[in-house]
């Protein structure tokens, strides 16, 4: 909607710009990722609670207007923190929004560069949170939280999603 | 690969479409406006459908 306002981040991922959007129809199915930029970091004191807010307006098959609103509060772990960073990962979640952005960019971009972009975004997170020592990859090892994340992206790049090569126009 | 407004797969998949709850209302919302505010440590980046 282009609403410009204070709650909106610089950086834009997917529809963004604005802190509001339409959706023509809503049903139990239905599920939308919403994308968060932490700013300010020098204000995240250890254990700062974050809260957002989702309203959303819809009229009822029936005519009526309704009103949901869901309220969530988070904690904020220190920047610093890798350790507890990592224990709030949660790696599935992140793997489904990895999936709806990097399918988002295919768009506007080619299907090839986001597959390299998935890459390198793996490898900065693998390279941040993961142990090892150099050139040793024996020693490569990886908490249990980010277990199985790499298998996800792997899938991911694999996937007829990303790899339409030999797929007709209606298939990919 | 062959699709028909006869295949199963389609009938069923319409009549889902217009399934209804316990008041004969049909499980959708329309014309809906979501909108997100959030504590200034947070700013929302955008949104994918």
């Amino acid at each position: 909607m282009k609403q410009k306002n204070n709650f909106v981040a610089d950086t834009e991922i997917g529809v963004g710009q604005t802190n509001a959007w339409y959706i023509g129809g809503l049903d139990y199915n239905k599920s939308i990722a919403f994308y968060f930029d932490i700013c300010n970091t020098a204000a995240l004191a250890n254990h700062h609670k974050v809260h957002v807010q989702f309203q959303t307006h819809y009229q009822h098959v029936n005519g009526t207007k309704r009103v949901r609103v869901t309220t969530v509060q988070r904690l904020m772990s220190n920047p610093d923190d890798l350790r507890e960073m990592a224990y709030g990962f949660d790696q599935e979640t992140a793997a489904v929004l990895l999936s709806r952005y990097s399918i988002f960019k295919t768009f506007s971009e080619d299907a090839m560069d986001v597959i390299r972009w998935l890459d390198r975004m793996l490898i900065k997170l693998v390279a941040r949170f993961a142990e090892f020592k150099k050139d040793d990859p024996n020693s490569f090892k990886l908490s249990r939280e980010f277990s199985l994340f790499p298998q996800f992206m792997f899938y991911l790049r694999r996937s007829p999603f990303l790899q339409t090569f030999n797929a007709s126009p209606d298939e990919s | 690969m062959t699709d028909s407004f006869g295949n199963p797969v389609f009938k069923e998949s319409f009549k889902k479409f217009f399934e209804v709850d316990a008041n004969g209302e049909l499980k959708m919302g329309f014309l809906s406006k979501t909108t997100v505010t959030c504590s200034k440590e947070v700013k929302v980046a955008g949104a994918i459908g």
